[in-house]
């Protein structure tokens, strides 16, 4: 994957730090809000044209406007909501660094957390891929096992799961590699 | 009559400002490269279509009880 130079990607970057990938939920994650909103849309238009005659031959008054105002007010927030909800998904990322592991995580609109972890404090990764959807489109867990009083990271539905806990697990070699290389080797003897 | 209009006045103001919030997070949360932008402008040409749309359906029934 191609690093990107210069360009910050969180507020603590270094200048010789370089992201190595940025990762998103899985598509399929993302998706969740909008099918739902797209299943309301369709609701609401059924609704709409059921209880507009209905509220005629029941009371003998005429609600369209009523109803054109509730259906067009649904119909605007329905896509606001459905956007919104899929932006809380879409902006929770998690970047890895040559030094750091960074996980942002948006669970509201106004509730965002950035974790970084240093790439020394990593004591172990793991993957899991768990259930019938979960397999068969490729996403799950990592379980990031920290050292010390560091809190453990849990990335929860990203795709392929191998594959980031193998890159993770480079990069942290890597970093040994560059920066501790004294104590890479120790740890590889041992 | 005239309150169901203040009513739709009020709920369009409100939903302008919740399309305000969605363009602070995705220019504020955007990284370098990344389409976040773009799945703003795609979002805000749908919700100005659906907003035509709106005006025009609401102006278009009849509005006497």
């Amino acid at each position: 994957m191609k690093p990107y130079l210069h360009r910050k990607y969180f507020e603590s970057q270094e200048e010789d730090e370089v992201v190595i990938f940025t990762l998103r939920k899985h598509p399929l994650i993302l998706s969740v809000p909008l099918i739902f909103t797209f299943c309301l849309f369709l609701l609401s238009a059924v609704l709409y044209f059921l209880m507009k005659n209905s509220a005629l031959e029941l009371f003998n008054i005429n609600l369209e406007a009523f109803f054109a105002v509730a259906l067009s007010i649904a119909m605007l927030y329905l896509i606001l909501i459905g956007f919104i909800s899929w932006l809380i998904r879409y902006l929770n990322i998690i970047i890895l660094t040559n030094k750091h592991l960074v996980e942002i995580e948006q669970s509201s609109i106004f509730n965002r957390k950035i974790s970084i972890l240093a790439l020394d404090h990593i004591e172990d990764v793991t993957s899991e891929t768990k259930g019938f959807i979960r397999t068969i489109f490729d996403f799950g867990n990592i379980h990031i096992q920290t050292a010390g009083e560091v809190k453990n990271f849990e990335l929860r539905n990203y795709k392929d799961p191998e594959g980031i806990e193998k890159k993770i697990m480079e990069a942290k070699e890597e970093h040994e590699r560059s920066y501790h290389p004294a104590h890479h080797l120790n740890s590889k003897m041992g | 009559m005239t309150y169901l209009l203040i009513f739709y006045v009020i709920a369009l103001a409100v939903w302008f400002i919740g399309i305000l919030i969605a363009f602070y997070h995705c220019n504020k949360y955007k990284l370098p490269g990344d389409k976040t932008m773009l799945a703003f402008w795609s979002f805000f040409v749908f919700a100005g279509a659906a907003f035509f749309w709106s005006v025009t359906f609401v102006s278009s029934v009849n509005w006497s009880l």
